[in-house]
């Protein structure tokens, strides 16, 4: 009895160590494999990660830098697995794939190009993909849907160069092979003008006006071309002073200081509603926002907090230099869609009413923190001297100096002016985007 | 007599094996003590792991899917104050495969498990600057039935992205940090918190993160939010 007794003691006592031991050490075992579990997860999508994030970054190089121009049907002779290989080694396999939307526009194409991306470790069969939008256009580009246009001439040495901003900064990278730009600023003129016949000359521009048809320069002055209840443009003769941009709630407005003369202007943007004071228009007509400077304007520059409505779409067309001495700004962008369309296109043209025009220069001294909503065109020179400039818009010149920083965050226009100003048989990589990078879970 | 124990051995086995058993019991106490702290020692680093894990995971997808939309419509994809934040991204993207037209109440997609009941769905044509956000009423075949009918016309080649919320927000005075995703309630993630702080720095993409637990564990970390990149 006296064994029995202690036996049964002996037992308990080790059966109920035994267990709490145990327990804690199978505890101990699980936590550790879990977090060993985790730190081989995170290792192994880590290092998946990596090599799918790099393969990107060089597929997007590739694919920016290449001189795309010079390849007949780059779509079928670039975008395919010769020049995008499958990466197969003995840790991972990477894969490229595009797809291509083609849209057929005036005189250029839209390739909407879709790059996919698969990696996929071998080892723990973890896989990552990556889908990359961006768009290919081809054909005669209309020069308002690069960010950057630097169009320096036909010569090897001075080919036009394409920004490529959002690879590499603002750096630029001049694509290689004949390129050409074609500026037609008289078929301009004449469409804005609604001279049918497309022949810009002052006798049919007097025509368009109602006036004695003959070859003779306007006078000095203000004149509006009216079709269909419609101001279609507004033609300023000789230099101007000043022009000055403002808003008064959905009106915008707009004061032209000619030095003689002062002219102002107020109109609701797509709407029936244009007055010019002191003068006997309808007050319930449409302005189609086409204002023509045929001279040199002096400053231009907006008054109180905003420049523009957030409906204005100006176009301002001035044949000659001018200056801009101050940010030009778009009121309250409604929340609701953003970089619609720049709410003003300033372009200093050369005057197709000379025979030997000067070449135009826009001087940029809008103030040390400046921003510009909208694009501006130089057919000769930009020279920009304000510290920090950003321009909401895209950028066309022949030559550019930049005194300070001036950014470009593009906002292309809708491509309608392509016909008058185009890049000739062109192809250009606009926008490359990271649409996502996921882990995938499923199959 | 000889059948049973003296009082004596009786007296002498009830203190040894008193003694032995304070002694054990005492010990298995302090064990017991010692591996609850260190069990709820891991168990709050487990559950700080996992919380920043979740918190990295959502904010990585950030932005996903919807880098074009972004451009031209004012999606707000990332918003935050000192103790909260909040990413939406596109869980899945199909083409609109037929035009639909203003007033109607349904689009025609691509077959897609993401495609469901009840799901907020962003629906836009970059060409034509137009979009809007809607909900999924139902889903028959290749017909997604929308709540509300469209403010917009939408020729075939438009996008349709369902979208996904995910909000963290700490209850300071419950010390718990909980989290949202989509229509649902906030559920606790980790309790404890005694530090929760986020930084946006839109210029990189990025976003600093703190949490604190019981004082003392510490997690911060730098996360670039790889979706966002322009």
């Amino acid at each position: 009895m006296k064994e029995r007794g202690s036996l049964l003691f002996s037992v308990s006592f080790i059966l109920l160590i035994s267990f709490l031991g145990l327990t804690l050490l199978t505890f101990s075992i699980t936590h550790t494999k879990i977090v060993s579990a985790r730190g081989k997860k995170n290792r192994e999508t880590g290092k998946l990660y990596n090599q799918l994030y790099l393969l990107l970054h060089e597929s997007k190089k590739k694919i920016c830098s290449s001189d795309l121009s010079s390849i007949e049907n780059p779509l079928d002779n670039f975008f395919n697995n010769e020049i995008f290989p499958i990466i197969n080694n003995k840790n991972f396999k990477l894969t490229r794939k595009f797809s291509f939307n083609s849209i057929q526009k005036e005189g250029y194409k839209v390739h909407r190009g879709y790059l996919d991306i698969s990696a996929i470790s071998k080892r723990s069969g973890y896989k990552y993909a990556s889908q990359n939008i961006f768009n290919l256009l081809s054909g005669n580009i209309p020069v308002s849907l690069i960010p950057l246009l630097i169009n320096r001439g036909n010569n090897e040495a001075d080919r036009p160069s394409a920004s490529r901003t959002f690879t590499y900064g603002s750096s630029l990278s001049p694509p290689p092979g004949e390129n050409k730009v074609s500026i037609n600023t008289s078929g301009y003129l004449a469409q804005i003008f609604g001279i049918e016949s497309g022949i810009l000359c002052w006798k049919n521009i007097r025509k368009e006006l109602g006036l004695l048809e003959y070859e003779k320069e306007l006078p000095e002055g203000i004149y509006l071309f009216l079709k269909e209840s419609q101001i279609i443009s507004i033609l300023i003769q000789g230099d101007v002073k000043s022009i000055h941009f403002s808003i008064d709630s959905d009106k915008q407005k707009i004061q032209i200081d000619s030095g003689k003369e002062l002219f102002r202007i107020e109109y609701i943007p797509k709407e029936n509603y244009f007055l010019l004071e002191d003068s006997n228009y309808d007050t319930s007509l449409n302005f189609n926002e086409n204002l023509v400077i045929n001279g040199n304007v002096g400053s231009i520059s907006q008054t109180g907090e905003y420049a523009f409505t957030e409906n204005t779409s100006i176009e301002l067309i001035v044949l000659g230099s001018l200056n801009i001495n101050s940010s030009l700004l778009q009121a309250g962008k409604n929340n609701t869609i953003v970089n619609k369309k720049a709410p003003v296109q300033i372009r200093a043209l050369r005057s197709p009413f000379l025979e030997f025009p000067r070449d135009p220069v826009i001087r940029i001294r809008a103030g040390d923190n400046s921003k510009i909503d909208g694009s501006i065109m130089a057919q000769g020179e930009i020279i920009n001297y304000s510290k920090d400039l950003l321009v909401k818009g895209t950028v066309y010149t022949e030559k550019l100096s930049d005194n300070g920083k001036m950014k470009i965050s593009p906002v292309y226009g809708n491509g309608s002016d392509g016909k008058y100003f185009h890049m000739i048989n062109y192809n250009y990589i606009q926008d490359f985007r990271i649409n996502y990078i996921e882990e995938v879970f499923y199959e | 007599m000889s059948s049973g124990f003296s009082l004596i051995e009786i007296l002498v086995v009830l203190t040894i094996s008193f003694t032995v058993l304070t002694v054990v019991i005492t010990n298995i106490t302090e064990g017991i003590s010692v591996s609850n702290k260190v069990t709820s020692k891991q168990q709050v680093l487990e559950s700080l792991f996992f919380t920043v894990d979740t918190i990295k995971s959502d904010l990585t997808k950030c932005g996903m899917r919807l880098q074009e939309a972004k451009k031209y419509f004012d999606l707000p994809l990332f918003n935050h104050s000192e103790n909260s934040f909040k990413t939406t991204y596109g869980v899945a993207s199909e083409f609109i495969k037929e035009d639909a037209f203003c007033d109607e109440e349904s689009v025609k997609t691509g077959k897609n498990l993401f495609f469901k009941k009840g799901e907020k769905v962003l629906i836009y044509n970059l060409e034509e600057h137009k979009y809007e956000l809607n909900q999924i009423k139902n889903v028959k075949g290749s017909s997604v039935i929308l709540k509300e009918g469209l403010k917009n016309d939408y020729i075939h080649g438009s996008t349709a992205v369902i979208l996904k919320e995910s909000e963290f927000k700490l209850y300071k005075n419950q010390n718990i940090l909980k989290r949202k995703t989509g229509k649902g309630y906030f559920q606790p993630l980790i309790e404890k918190v005694t530090d929760f702080y986020i930084t946006y720095f839109p210029d990189a993409n990025s976003v600093l993160y703190r949490i604190e637990v019981n004082n003392k564990e510490q997690v911060r970390g730098y996360i670039f939010l790889t979706n966002m990149v322009e």
